[in-house]
């Protein structure tokens, strides 16, 4: 097992990162044998290969185009930090992200993260994976994470769910009287007029987010 | 041991200056001795609000490079003979101070004083960095309406931060009236927000005003009831249990009779 390309698991599909620091021909070859390797789990699912600011040649991008296709991956996307490369892959028709979000660890922790504390203005709560929140959000402060978030407690400030291109992503709350959530690359803005507080989830439906009272939408 | 006290709010103009003479005032009045301390250098305040400016001949910044002793620069009150006042600077700014020379001179003004409180200025920068760099408690002043709330809890946050644990909240300037009729915020809706341990309430009061342009405090003023409020502030600092005044003064006439009207609230 090579640590120059990892595979690990993420929402809605799989995540294959590629160190920084290798050759691209040396990270191409390993790529080929990990897809060869995990057939099985590729098979029929969204590939997402983060290739942080690396660039890559027309000839390369579409060698990689050609081995994904080989292996059957229903989907594959770029995210890289390179505009340069993002543009070229849309046009060799390969959808392409910058690089949502950079934390320490890039690991995403399967199980999700409960925190227990409130969020004041000014401050800001990162999170690869699931995040539930036992507190208020206060306006001015942010909860920022790549899988969904739960918050057990008040929304006043901003939420951005599906940080890293997840739109399965949801926002859930008490009270969410959030200035503005997002969920992947959808933003929505809260009414001018907010009435009575009850629970809501919100979720993206079609191409616009979508806010249901919970009481409704679990049924 | 002294207890050293930093009065701040993020917002300007909510009430930092008014709330730390008064409350150098009443603790001196129960019979503390007590410096209180101008840290907004460069925009000083707490020296007119005490009608003491005339007097001051060093200031805080004099001590710190050395041109004079402690001593020199301390001036007393005009009325209670335990207070004493730390001006700031006026022809410098904030630069001219460090977090640790803020420490080093709060430890000399501990051994003096049974309490010292710190007039903190606007914002979140390096004036505010310095006057909570000697601090052991914080004192947050704020009044009942959003954007003064929304900078309270940025600075409860920074205080958090810069581990001053959690600092306790006076409501100043509140319009029981406006809070019936919905228009103003009620001291509920700020803590809901903010989270905090409340140490006051005060009422809005002209005053204030008059006071301030003569240089006096209201806390002086056995009749005033915000001299009152800021009195108890005082006792609870020291550790007494006062219980908090409301300020729900009772509705006139006219509210009672649309109230009735209106179905009651």
């Amino acid at each position: 097992m090579t640590d120059r390309v990892a595979i690990k698991g993420a929402r809605g599909g799989v995540r294959v990162v590629i160190d920084d620091a290798c050759s691209w021909t040396d990270a191409f070859n390993d790529i080929q044998h990990q897809l060869t390797q995990n057939a099985a789990l590729l098979n029929g699912v969204k590939v997402s290969f983060e290739l942080g600011g690396r660039m890559l040649a027309e000839t390369d991008l579409q060698a990689l185009q050609t081995i994904v296709t080989q292996h059957q991956v229903a989907e594959f996307e770029l995210q890289t930090d390179s505009r340069e490369l993002r543009q070229l892959a849309r046009s060799l028709g390969v959808s392409a992200r910058p690089v949502g979000l950079r934390t320490e660890t890039r690991a995403s922790d399967p199980l999700g993260a409960i925190v227990m504390r409130n969020l004041r203005n000014g401050q800001v709560l990162k999170h690869h994976g699931d995040l539930t929140l036992l507190g208020d959000v206060n306006g001015g402060a942010e909860i920022i994470a790549t899988g969904s978030v739960v918050v057990f407690g008040r929304v006043r400030g901003t939420v951005y769910a599906g940080a890293s291109g997840n739109r399965e992503a949801i926002i859930c709350a008490i009270d969410l009287s959030a200035t503005q959530i997002r969920i992947a690359d959808v933003r929505a803005r809260a009414p001018e007029e907010q009435g009575d507080k009850f629970p809501e989830i919100a979720c993206i439906e079609g191409d616009r987010i979508v806010v249901h009272e919970w009481e409704t939408y679990r049924r | 041991m002294a207890k050293v006290i930093t009065v701040t709010s993020g917002k300007g103009g909510v009430g930092k200056t008014t709330s730390t003479a008064n409350l150098g005032t009443a603790l001196a009045m129960l019979g503390k001795k007590v410096v209180v301390m101008d840290a907004d250098i460069g925009l000083r305040n707490l020296d007119v609000v005490m009608g003491l400016e005339n007097r001051i001949v060093y200031d805080l910044v004099d001590v710190i490079e050395g041109n004079c002793r402690l001593r020199q620069a301390l001036i007393k009150d005009k009325h209670q003979p335990e207070l004493f006042l730390l001006p700031a600077a006026q022809t410098k700014d904030k630069d001219a101070v460090s977090e640790e020379e803020m420490v080093e001179l709060v430890e000399q003004l501990r051994e003096e004083f049974e309490y010292v409180l710190i007039d903190s200025p606007a914002g979140i920068e390096s004036g505010f960095k310095n006057a909570i760099a000697g601090a052991d408690e914080v004192i947050i002043v704020t009044t009942p309406e959003v954007s003064a709330v929304r900078d309270a809890d940025r600075i409860i946050g920074l205080c958090e931060a810069h581990e001053k644990g959690q600092p306790r909240l006076i409501v100043n300037r509140l319009r029981p009236k406006m809070v019936r009729s919905g228009e103003m915020m009620s001291v509920e809706d700020v803590l809901q927000i903010l989270a905090v341990d409340l140490i006051g309430i005060i009422p809005e009061d002209e005053d204030v005003i008059t006071a301030t342009n003569k240089g006096e405090v209201l806390v002086g003023d056995k009749s005033s009831r915000t001299g009152k409020c800021y009195l108890d502030i005082a006792r609870r600092i020291t550790g007494e249990e006062v219980p908090i005044d409301p300020i729900e003064d009772n509705p006139s006439l006219l509210e009672r009779i649309s109230g009735m009207f209106r179905g009651g609230r």
